[in-house]
Parts: structure tokens; sequence; C-alpha cells
């Protein structure tokens, strides 16, 4: 790469930052490196010693990105979202179900002989840890020599000598290629993990959780490099984390992934800023503030995250969505509604509420319950107070799994009959029924106000 | 070297006259094959009572070390405590035989660790453990003892208590069963709660919901004592903080006061990290802790030559209250504003300036 | 990527790229013939055109009164295969063999265990090369060691005589002939022992040849694919293990008479399942590792990825029970031997030692006195010493191997 080609990479770079660009929405980039189409990965639960399929773990179902070359993509969500595993979709090191991921224009999974070695060479993984990230046997020279000797380069000096470069630029000495991985601190290993990813002149890093095992100093400082390098490189990233802090500071864009889905994506600026999705404004704000007066942390309808073998129906954030919509012929404060779902999704979860939770303490009764859930004696709609009445009476007598059937029914919410469609909200995308205006009912949007 | 602002004793309110834990040059040295690593040296500092205390530092500074050094839970060997004087409501805790610090250890000092899947036995459910922990404590029982199981899981928000009291630790996620270890630790009414960065290991939503629970502990009058390399944590949890650096407290005092205004280069090194424009690429790889004078000057912009004498420096009150600073420009021949306005540029964003509501 | 031509780089730009590489004129090929293919293929070659020699040429001898059998082309092909990938990378990789060979005597314990486990080798592989073969001499039956006299068995006696009690004469032990005494044949004690090294180097070959590569390969196998094919081995390995090898050996004596080489195969394959399980165990704990997902996101294969990153790595625990393997098994040898379900004419350790506590016996013609084990204590003791120190050995060296492999245990 020339001066002029760099130059003209961290110019590009710097102006998407920028907010001079209006209400546009978020357009995939004309020239994408990587774009990832629908991809499905679905793990078979099997039984018995035939392995007959009796379900399956949607842990990536339908996921859809671009990343642009030179971009740095941020895949957030909690444990269990599927990010990992879609990131381990892409470079091929899982086998999809379905979907397809194009790399420079050709589909990743018809890619065989000499292609997939150059795309091998191409698209390079950093893992979490640093401590397993390498051969505790191998010397870090040979590790990071490792992707030159794979490729079938035998020259073992010219290895070296490109060994020895990269760890000075990567801010290590040309002596540690000596040394074993035990003898570098965390923060020494990641930086040696870097080298080991530009060893090949790589166009996209799949870096994932690169910097949650170091904490401080390190983890800017590592962070620091790999945004130099990246830019001076002009590598396209994408960056696992669920660290929104990190992603905020190195990306470019973002997307946020719940149950194997992707609930909204945009530039950071957007996104993190102005967050459109529940769970988005959710997760943003259970990240404590670091200002010690300010010490709100909202929580979602319901802390128990669905099993992925068993997504909800419709949107599948919607069991713990503090801004579930009510339907327009119920008739309930906000805070109501708010109760009333949440009574229904934690008992659908086969759970009590821990504070209708009394054992011991006699029968159930349904005004400890409605004093416990703060709902009045008699709810205004008759619909509900009726389905509550009888799913409390079904708790009292210890039906459970009735009591659930009976709020399903009687507490119905849109969010829960249709998958929503990605829409355009305001420079980025979002699947929410909250922001299609074509769904029927009320979303109460002053109930997400904490949330911002 | 401690000089512990006078007004301070004063204006606590509490009924005994002597803070719950008092400790007094704390010194552990650890034995590896490479020589000796002060882990923990000269470290002074107290919980009162229903105070929520939180030793913020990088790994490698030496805070579980001291708080493990507490009621010698640090494995001896290779760590040896060679110094330092421990008051525990009002009684010394250190040179005391093991029958005594284990009744301490278990009555009235616990501790929760990072990994909770660890600190639970995977063979018995949480109620048997629960129940063993309330039984060794005192003896009720098995029936009471199994209500008050139920009660404490309810306690640190464990929905359907009653029936997940006989589920197995593997039923429960990583932030369910760091609520059980906190139900173990709690069994047996503690006065003090030492939490090892009990919310590193999980998510922000499941980290926000125990961050609650160990806020509505303190609420209910215990004393806490976090440690924690995450300043957002720190931030929503503690009245005090205490940095520490190479075995060291650089700068200690009440959250607010040192939030708004960090004092020690180092502290403020620390809230440059979570600074979105701040990039520290010149610091090299890899850096020796001195032993004597100021640890933290080989890293220190404003380090001068005398920042290299003696021990790590005495502490300068900086603000209000008893935020205090163990560096040389904040003493009588220094100039702290300098020091100050450094780093006034790289103030911290916190995420509720960033925001803006649409 | 655009790769950087060479006119930017004699710029030394610090901007640019470290050191461009043009792949499409890298050879992307693996390459074909590594010495270690080369030797094995050279060693097969020269195997099968001894075998053809000893056919269709030499007949009886292949080499003065070397008598080969099956079990031992079995061994010479094992032996080669050992060469092939145990012995050349050692010298390909001298550094790292000399950093674990000098860290392996920094312990004398290991240092005093590696050198004796040497000697056992080199008795084993050159020893009755270099001593010939033993005839029968009856005469000089239990012939003394030097230093020792006893009531004179045999009739023949290299030392001096001296008459005692009645017709009783004792034999005096010399250094030069029978320096460690002879066994009831008259066979030396010195080329017993020999013998016994080989039969014993003959176990050890044979184990570390065919039995460790297929435990580690079902290992790996099954660790890798898991699935199906991961339940199938390892059911079949739950059912080997179940198998006596003991009885199996005595059903196969019954049709072909005692044989190391049966002897071998029973043992041997029957006794592979609990490596291959071990390796199994590590196998899966590691493949998720991350310098593993690195490895297969550059594209390195299966077998790659086995050879390189997990074998390397599990031989904290594998190293130690290998060499227990190849202990226990020389054990199993002597043992059978001992009872007497070995051919004699291998002079196992067990056969001799078993000879050498055989019941008392007349000497001495038709007159004869009565002498017992313990005046020829040197029949059975020597090669007990031989075998006791050749297991311990195994078991020290083992501990050793795997703490100087360990990078973290030498700095």
């Amino acid at each position: 790469m020339t001066d002029a080609d760099t130059d003209t990479a961290t110019q590009s770079r710097s102006e998407p930052r920028g907010v001079e660009d209006d209400d546009t929405a978020y357009e995939p980039s004309p020239d994408p490196l990587l774009q990832v189409r629908d991809l499905e990965l679905h793990y078979p639960i099997t039984k018995g010693f035939l392995r007959r399929e009796v379900g399956r773990v949607r842990a990536v179902d339908g996921v859809s990105f671009d990343i642009g070359r030179g971009e740095a993509l941020g895949l957030v969500g909690e444990s269990g979202s599927g990010k990992t595993t879609t990131a381990l979709s892409i470079l091929r090191l899982e086998e999809p179900t379905g979907g397809n991921v194009i790399f420079d224009g050709e589909s990743v999974r018809d890619l065989a002989g000499g292609d997939l070695r150059a795309f091998r060479r191409r698209a390079q993984l950093i893992v979490q840890d640093p401590n397993e990230a390498f051969n505790p046997r191998m010397k870090v020279g040979k590790a990071v020599a490792e992707p030159l000797a794979l490729h079938g380069m035998t020259d073992e000096d010219r290895r070296r000598r490109i060994v020895e470069d990269l760890l000075e630029r990567v801010g290590l000495s040309a002596n540690d290629a000596g040394r074993y991985p035990h003898e570098f601190s965390g923060g020494e290993k990641q930086r040696i993990a870097i080298a080991r990813a530009l060893v090949l002149n790589p166009d996209l890093i799949v870096a994932d959780e690169p910097t949650s095992a170091l904490d401080g100093r390190v983890r800017a400082d590592i962070l620091g490099l790999l945004d130099d390098i990246r830019r001076e490189f002009d590598i396209s990233v994408l960056f696992i984390s669920h660290d929104i802090d990190v992603v905020r500071r190195f990306c470019d864009r973002v997307a946020v992934m719940y149950l194997g889905e992707i609930v909204e994506q945009g530039r950071i600026d957007r996104v993190l800023s102005a967050p459109k999705h529940p769970y988005t404004q959710v997760l943003l704000g259970s990240v404590p503030s670091l200002d010690p007066t300010d010490r709100t942390l909202p929580s979602p309808l319901t802390d128990t995250i669905p099993d992925p073998a068993d997504p909800p129906a419709g949107c599948r954030f919607h069991t713990r969505c503090p801004a579930v919509i009510r339907p327009e012929e119920i008739d309930l404060e906000p805070e109501q509604w708010q109760r009333v779902a949440a009574f229904r999704f934690t008992v659908q979860a086969g759970e009590l509420p821990e504070s209708i939770d009394i054992t011991g303490s006699g029968p159930i009764d349904e005004s400890t319950v409605r004093d416990a859930l703060d709902l009045p004696e008699r709810l205004p709609d008759q619909g509900i107070d009726d389905g509550v009445a009888s799913a409390i009476e079904a708790i009292a007598s210890g039906e459970l799994e009735r009591a659930g059937e009976i709020l399903e029914e009687g507490v119905p919410t849109v969010c829960e009959q249709s998958v929503p469609e990605s829409i355009t909200v305001d420079g980025r995308t979002v699947a929410c029924h909250r922001h299609d205006e074509t769904m029927p009912g009320v979303a109460d949007p002053e109930i997400m106000k904490p949330f911002r | 070297m401690t000089t512990p602002n006078p007004s301070t004793q004063t204006t606590r309110t509490d009924s005994q006259d002597h803070p719950l834990l008092a400790v007094e040059g704390l010194t552990t040295h650890i034995e590896t094959e490479g020589g000796t690593i002060h882990a923990v040296d000269g470290v002074s500092f107290q919980v009162d009572r229903g105070e929520t205390v939180c030793i913020v530092g990088e790994s490698g500074s030496g805070k579980s070390v001291t708080c493990e050094s507490l009621t010698e839970i640090v494995p001896q060997p290779p760590a040896s405590i060679v110094d330092g004087s421990i008051q525990f409501d009002g009684e010394p805790l250190h040179d005391v035989d093991e029958a005594f610090m284990r009744r301490i250890r278990g009555n009235r000092i616990a501790h929760i660790f990072q990994n909770p899947q660890q600190a639970l036995d995977p063979v018995y459910t949480v109620g048997d453990q629960i129940v063993e922990a309330i039984q060794i404590h005192e003896t009720v029982p098995e029936t009471t003892a199994r209500e008050r199981a139920i009660d404490l899981l309810r306690q640190v928000g464990i929905p359907s208590a009653s029936d997940r009291v006989d589920e197995y630790p593997h039923e429960f996620s990583g932030g369910m069963c760091q609520r059980v270890a906190i139900a173990i630790a709690l069994a047996a009414d503690p006065d003090l709660l030492i939490a090892d960065e009990p919310t590193t290991a999980v998510d922000v939503t499941v980290q926000a919901r125990l961050i609650e629970v160990l806020r509505s502990l303190a609420d209910g009058g215990m004393s806490v004592l976090l440690i924690t390399h995450d300043l957002r944590v720190v931030a929503a949890l503690a009245d005090r903080v205490l940095v520490m650096y190479g075995g060291t407290i650089v700068e200690r005092g009440p959250v607010s006061s040192v939030f708004t205004q960090p004092s020690h280069p180092y502290t403020q090194a620390l809230f440059d990290s979570y600074d979105e424009l701040s990039r520290r690429s010149d610091r090299s790889a890899r850096d020796e802790i001195p032993t004597n004078g100021c640890r933290f000057r080989n890293e220190c912009p404003h380090a001068v030559d005398a920042c290299a004498e003696d021990d790590q420096p005495a502490f300068h009150a900086v603000a209000r209250g008893d935020h205090s600073v163990s560096c040389v420009h904040y003493g009588p021949s220094g100039d702290p504003d300098a020091i100050l306005e450094a780093s006034r540029d790289a103030r911290p964003v916190t995420s509720a300036e960033v925001t803006d509501d649409d | 990527m655009a790769l950087i031509d060479t006119t930017v780089m004699q710029q030394d730009d610090r901007s640019s790229r470290f050191e461009a590489v043009d792949w499409d004129t890298v050879d992307t090929s693996t390459r074909l013939w590594t010495p270690e293919r080369v030797t094995l293929l050279a060693g097969i070659a020269l195997l099968a055109l001894l075998y053809a020699y000893d056919r269709y040429v030499a007949h009886v001898y292949l080499v003065a009164d070397w008598q080969v059998q099956t079990v031992d082309w079995v061994v010479l092909l094992g032996s080669v295969m050992l060469v092939a990938y145990v012995g050349v990378p050692i010298v390909r990789y001298r550094e790292t063999t000399l950093r674990v060979l000098r860290s392996l005597f920094t312990r004398p314990v290991y240092a005093v265990a590696s050198t004796l486990l040497g000697l056992f080798m080199a008795l084993g592989l050159l020893g009755t090369a270099l001593i010939g073969s033993a005839p029968l001499r009856y005469d000089y039956a239990w012939h003394p060691p030097v230093g020792m006299s006893i009531p004179m068995a045999g009739g023949n006696c290299y030392g001096e005589v001296t008459q005692g009690d009645g017709v009783t004469r004792y034999c005096e032990g010399t250094l030069s002939n029978y320096p460690l005494g002879a066994d009831h044949r008259g066979i030396a004690m010195d080329w017993l022992v020999v013998s016994g090294a080989r039969t014993a180097l003959y176990v050890v070959i044979f184990t570390a040849a065919f039995v460790v590569p297929l435990a580690f390969a079902v290992g790996v196998i099954a660790g890798f694919r898991g699935g199906l094919i991961d339940d199938l081995l390892m059911s079949y390995v739950d059912v080997q293990l179940s198998i006596p090898a003991i009885i199996v050996y005595f059903i196969g004596y019954m049709y072909w008479n005692p044989s190391l080489l049966l002897l071998l195969v029973t043992f041997g394959l029957l006794s592979w399942g609990g490596i291959a399980r071990l390796v199994r165990s590590e196998v899966l704990q590691r493949r998720e590792a991350g310098f593993v997902m690195v490895a297969r996101s550059l594209g390195g294969s299966r077998a790659y990825i086995a050879r390189r990153h997990i074998l390397p790595n599990i031989t904290n625990t594998l190293i130690p029970s290998v060499f227990q393997l190849f202990a226990l098994l020389i054990l199993v040898e002597a043992g059978v031997a001992f009872l007497g379900f070995q051919e004699w004419q291998a002079f196992s350790w067990g056969t001799t030692i078993a000879q050498g506590v055989d019941f008392e016996q007349v000497v001495g013609g038709g007159r004869g006195s009565l002498i017992e084990p313990h005046d020829y204590w040197w029949v059975s003791t020597l090669p007990a010493l031989a075998l006791s120190v050749t297991l311990v050995s195994f078991k020290l060296v083992g501990d050793g191997l795997r703490d100087a492999l360990d990078p973290r245990s030498t700095n």
C-alpha cells in the first residue's frame, strides 16, 4: 500500500463519524468486502444411539449484515446470543445450515482448493482468551510464523524476518520470538495474537472479544494498537464484544444480537447514542454510569433468557420487553400493563415473581398477589382482570402451567403474533413492532424513558 | 505512613468508637521462582459499619491478595503475610490461631469470588449448601434452616425460590450461581462481605441485577468490601474508593470526590482508559514496578526525582472530606494544580453525557 | 489486497506493509518428501531386500547364526518406523532434543534413570550381536560368579577346585570366564541378562511402534470426529477393556505353542484402550482451545492440528502413561515367561528367574549331593535385578520426560 492509499483510507475513515449527513437511511456500503445474508446455524438436538433429531438450537437464525472495506463492525449481545457462532460460521469453522456469506464477491461456501486457501489467508481470527490463544509448547516466533508455514512459505529466514519485524511493530522486541507464551503477560500475548493475525496481510480480521480478558489501561492499549493497525492497513474488522464501551471506541457500525437474530444495526453514533430497539435500550441502560450520583439501572420485564431451542414466537424479545405493545382494546395504564405483562411472562417461564413466592406462609390468596404485583383490586379492563384473577386462582392451587395458559390467552400482544420486519428508522435498521406504523396497538413510549 | 484525617474519625456516627475493619500496614509477599513479589506492600484502610468500600486497580495491583490476606485465605505458601495489623470489630485478626480464624471466616466475614460455579459444590443442591452454611453458624432444626435458605434465595432475587432450592448448581446460569454464592455468604449473617470481582464474569444485564442485590445488602446495613477493576461498578456501588497500584494504595476518598476529581496520575490514567479520545500508545509494553519510592513513577507523565525517594509518598489531602492522594506533587512543595489541569481535558465521558435524548 | 511493488518497499516506509508475499509464487503443494517419509520408505525397502535374501538365498541363517523369525521381522519393521518417526525428528530438531535432554539431566534421579534406560537399550540392541550365541554346556552348570564358591555341580570348573567334605568339591568363580556365573545349562548369566534385555526391548519396540500409535489414532479420531464414530470407537474400547488378555493368550497358546509374537499381539493389542480414552478426553478438552481455532481458521487440516497442536500438549498425561504401558508390558511378558508359558529360547528374564528359583536339584552324578535355589541365587537375582531396574527406570524417565517437555517447568 502506498502513502497515498493510506492517506485516503484514514480520511475516508474519519468522516463517517461526523453527523453532517442527515437522516439518510443506513445503506450497505457500495462495495462491501463481506456480505452476510440470512445466515443460519441450527444445531440439532439428538437423542439415543441413532441420534434421532428431537429439536434444534437456533444459535444463529437469519442474520444479515455487510462490512465495507476498512470498516469495523461491532457485534454485541449477551452470552448465548449467537455472536461467536456467527463469527465462526463466517470463517467456515462451523458449517452454516442456511444463508450465504459472500467475501469479496465470492460465496465462501463454494470456495475450494486454492480459492479457499486464499480466503484463509485473507480472513484472520483473533480469539478471546490470550492465555489459550497460543500453543504453550510452541515458541511465539514459531506461532506467529505458523500462518506463513501453513501456507507454504518454506524459506525459514524469510519467515523469521517477517516475524521479527511484526513483533516490533506491535510493541515487542525481535528477541521475544524465542520465548514461550507463558513468559508473557495477557496484554503482551494479545499483541502477539495481533501480530499473528497480520502476518498474512489479511483484508478481514474477526476479533472475538479480543479485550475482554484484559482490564484498565492494558485494554485501552490493545484497543489502540488494533485501531492503529486496521486504519493503517485498511483492514475490515468484525469485532465481537459484550462491552459497549469498547465497541463505542473501536467500531464504525454496530449490530445488536438477541437470541440468534440481529435486532438493531447502524452507525455507532446513531445506535449507541439513541437506541431504538427496546433490547438495545435495556443493554445500554444496564451499563452503570461513571457518574456516581446516577445509579439508576433499569431492568427488563423478566430476567429469564428464553431457551434458544424454543425461542418465543414473533419478536423474540417480547417476553422481556418493557415496551411490549398493548392491544388497543385493552384499557390499562402503561405501568399497569407492564406489570400484568411481566406477570404473564414470568409465570410462562415457569417461575413465580419473587414478590409473590411466599412459601410456608399459607395458601396464596388473590389480594396478596395483587398487592405484591402492585395491581389494584379491580383492573379497569374486564377481560384482563378476569384473566389475572383466574391465573392467580390456578397458581394458588399449584397449577403454574395452567396459569401460564390462562394468561397467554387473557393478556395478548401483537409482538408475539408476527415476526418484526427490519425497518429503517432514523438512520439504522430496527426489527421492532413499535416502529412499524402499520401495527395495531399502543407502544406506550413513555415507558421507555428510563432506558435512554 | 498513613495519616488518618482526624475530622473523619469524629464524623462517624456509629455507636461504637472503632470501625468494623481497620487494616494497618498490611504487607504480603509471594515467593515465586523469579523472586519475591511484594504483592501487598504496606496497605492501610478501614471499613465502617454499613459502608461499601471499593478497592479498584488493574490485575496485578494486589487488590485480591489484600482481601485474601485479611482472613488468611491466601494460600500460604507461596504467600506469606509478613507485617501489618488487622482489627476486626475492635479485636485483632492477625496472630490468631486457626480455629479462631475459621470462626471469623464462616460467621463474620464472608467471601464471594469472580467465578461462582467454582464456589458451589456440583454434587449438592443449592438448598443443601445454604442449609449447611446456616447450620455451621448456629444449631437450628433442618426445616427452619430450609425455610431460611428459601428466604435467602428470595433475598438475592431468585424467582421460584421454593422450587429452585432443590436444584443443582449446573441448573443455574452464571448470574444465578453468583446469587446463590451470595446467599451462602449471607447464611451466617456476616458483618462484612468481601466480594472479589463478583460481576466480572457475567453479562451487563446480569451485572445490573447483581449490583442491585449488593446495593440492597448495603442498604440493609451490611459492610461490603468490593474488589473490581471496573470503574463503572465502583460508581454504581461504592461509598468510598481505594485505588491500588503495585501493592500500595495511591488514592482514597469518597466516591463522589474521587470520581469528580481523580487526582493521582495513576487514577487519572485509569479514567483515561475509559475515555474515547485518549490513546496511550506511547506506553511501553513492559514496565518494571519499583519496590521503593512511588510505585507508579516509571509510567507517570509527571514523575520527578523526588518520586524515587524513600517509600510510597505520604497521603496528602486533595479536596473535601477525606479524599487524599499518595503523590509528592500534592505535598507542601508540589504543584497539584498542574496535574489536575493536565487531566482536565480527558475527563471521563459518562454514558449519560453521550446520550442525546430525542 | 494489492501487493507492494518493490519500488515502494525500497522506500522503507514504516507505514507500508511489513513484507509483501506473492502467494501465487509460493509453492502451496504440501511437501511429499519429508525426511521422515524418506527414511521410512528406505527402511522398508531395505527390510524387503533382507527378507528376500533370507527367503531365497540365505535360507536358515541371515547373518552369522541369527535365525530370523516372524517376530524378528515384525520388530525390525517396528524399528524402522521408530527410526523414521522418532529418530529422525530427534536429529532434525536437535535444539529441542538438546534442551529436553539438558533439563532431563538436571535432576540427578532422572539422570540416573535415563542412563540406566540408555544402557538397557544399548544392551538389548547390540548385546547379543556383540557376545554372540551361547552354547549349552551342561558340564559348567551353576558355575559360580567371581568371588563365590559352591559345591561343584557340572563336573567342570574354570576356577580353583577345592575338596570339601566327602565327595563334595567346591568350584571357585573366575573373572575371565562366567564372571556373573551360569545357569543350569551352563549358559553365562551375562549372556542371559543381555538376552532378557533384548526380549524386553522387543516388547518396548512393538508397543511403541504399533500399540501406542493405534491408541493415539483411535483417541484423536474419536475426540475430533465425535458423534457416531466416537460412540462406536469408545464402545469398542469398553468391550476390549473387559477382555482379559491372558485368556486370549492361553487360547492362542493351545493352537500355536508359546510364542513371543503371540504374546505381544494379544497383550499389546488388548492394552491400548486406556491410553486411547485418555487421548480422546484430552483432545476433547483442547479442540475448542483458541490456538486450535486459529489453526483451523488458517486452513490447518485435522491431521496437522492433531500432530502440531494437540499431541505436544497432551504429553503431560500421555508420556507417563505410555512409559507406564512399556513397563507394564515388560512385566507381563516376564510374568507369563515366569509361569512357563513363554518359549524358553527367548531367554526372557522371567524364564531365567523361574529357573533360578526352581526346586532343589541333585547334582554330581548318581551319588550326588543336593543343591538348593539359594545356593545358585545369582540365576534368579541378576535377571530380577535387571527387570526391577528397567521398570523403575521406565517409570522415572516417563516422569522426567513429562517435566522436561513442558517449557513452563524448565524456566
